[in-house]
């Protein structure tokens, strides 16, 4: 990647989007990096762009916190919100951060539908791609963190 | 007070949900939304309901946002719509607006800026609709802009529409084509335009994008081509979007019929009269096509 982002740019990102469709603050939290002891407990979902812009966004979210703001999204009491509910808001919620940030970045021509990534998908991603850029926030002290990668080979 | 229909269309349930509530909560204009998941569905539901403005997605599955508005386009609905997207590309944003798209707002929004955005595009369209005397709706003519808007949309090459003062019946030399509008469900004639032949050429070269060069060989057999006259019907079908009704939710009028008259007749110009209706004069251009004449009048 010809540019990044700083892990404080990213969080300006995640956090205008997520101020937009949530009454709960998000504080960016200090310690940034991906720690897989509570990696394991977060819903992954993924935004990533065609070649030749090979890299991508990663989400995880506490999947209690997934459901407050799919539940604020929806406007239901979250008794009443499923898992379909729950990928239709933050697939949503990834592909409008993953457009603001590579639009940022020059390279909005081509971003693919955000998808749930399962755990073996995850590591696939944190194998073959570097981290560029990362944050982790909190919100009800519930985590969020999401990563900017790029592929290894692009590099 | 009618209601301004609104259909928003988007593929994630969770945005289309919190348009509508934040549609719900507009004062000022009283709404009824619906919702469509893509283009395709949001196409269907705008033949059917006629909305008064679509807020669309861009990236959807099936038919995307801007295939939505060139369709809508291509069927000359005359449905204003305005795109909610996370769209930033420069080059698609014009390509939409170019397209005639009313406005973009990026994602993410919030409510305040959407319905800032989006309430004078949809105050003048109800701004439209008048009662009589008697408590009766009545059709009522859209305003220049949204006439150009709604001709220029249909037209692949650049239409200029201007606002010009009336002419007597007597200067209307035929041949001439004329439409009749009535209200949905209803017989009774509510409005009419009237196309002069130069029009007629104005219209049927730019929505069949018809070079100069060719243009100039079709004057000279003097002859409208049918596909201009399918053009100038199509086109008079669309201009029933520019006249509303109360009694009907501000649907379009229907076209009734719509004939090329070959000979003056005398009652011309008490249909165009201006006693008890509204008439609206208006110069038609393109480049390299002259200059024609469209006439509105409601009865």
């Amino acid at each position: 990647m010809n540019k990044t982002l700083t892990s404080q740019q990213l969080f300006s990102h995640v956090h205008r989007t997520w101020e937009c469709y949530s009454q709960s603050p998000l504080n960016q939290v200090a310690d940034n990096h991906y720690e897989a002891t509570w990696a394991e407990d977060l819903d992954w979902f993924a935004a990533k762009a065609k070649a030749p812009n090979d890299c991508a966004l990663l989400f995880g979210i506490d999947p209690v916190l997934g459901l407050l703001i799919s539940g604020e999204m929806f406007d239901r009491p979250t008794t009443f919100i499923d898992q379909a509910d729950v990928h239709d808001a933050l697939g949503e919620l990834t592909h409008i951060v993953a457009r603001t940030i590579t639009a940022d970045l020059g390279i909005n021509h081509s971003l693919q539908t955000p998808v749930a990534v399962t755990t073996r998908q995850r590591q696939h991603f944190l194998n073959a791609f570097n981290v560029e850029s990362e944050m982790l926030a909190q919100s009800d002290h519930h985590y969020f963190y999401s990563a900017l990668v790029s592929s290894k080979a692009a590099n | 007070m009618e209601k301004a229909r609104v259909l928003i269309v988007d593929d994630s349930r969770a945005i289309q949900t919190i348009i509508r509530r934040g549609l719900a909560k507009v004062d000022s204009v009283e709404m009824e939304t619906r919702v469509a998941n893509d283009g395709v569905e949001a196409f269907d539901i705008a033949r059917s309901w006629a909305p008064q403005l679509i807020l669309a997605d861009w990236h959807m599955p099936n038919m995307n946002g801007l295939e939505l508005l060139q369709a809508i386009n291509q069927e000359m609905l005359g449905i204003k719509l305005g795109f909610v997207t996370s769209e930033t590309c420069q080059a698609r944003l014009d390509e939409a607006r170019d397209a005639g798209a009313k406005f973009i707002v990026n994602k993410p929004f919030n409510m305040e800026e959407l319905t800032a955005t989006l309430l004078p595009v949809l105050q003048q369209q109800t701004e439209v609709t008048v009662y009589d005397e008697d408590g009766n709706s009545k059709a009522r003519l859209a305003d220049i802009e949204y006439l150009q808007q709604t001709v220029a949309s249909k037209c692949p090459f650049t239409v200029s529409l201007t606002q010009a003062e009336p002419i007597s019946a007597e200067s209307i030399k035929p041949p001439f084509a004329m439409g009749f509008y009535h209200q949905p469900d209803q017989s009774k004639i509510a409005a009419l335009c009237l196309m002069d032949m130069q029009a007629a050429w104005v219209i049927g070269a730019s929505a069949n994008k018809t070079s100069p060069q060719k243009l100039r060989e079709l004057l000279q057999h003097k002859k409208l081509p049918t596909t201009y006259i399918n053009s100038c019907e199509a086109m008079a079908k669309t201009l029933g979007a520019s006249f509303t009704d109360s009694a009907n939710h501000s649907k379009p009028l229907q076209l009734n019929r719509f004939n090329f008259i070959n000979k003056s007749f005398p009652k011309l110009k008490s249909l165009l009269s201006t006693a008890t209706s509204e008439r609206m004069d208006v110069n038609i251009t393109a480049p390299g096509c002259g200059n024609g004449r469209l006439i509105l009048v409601t009865s």
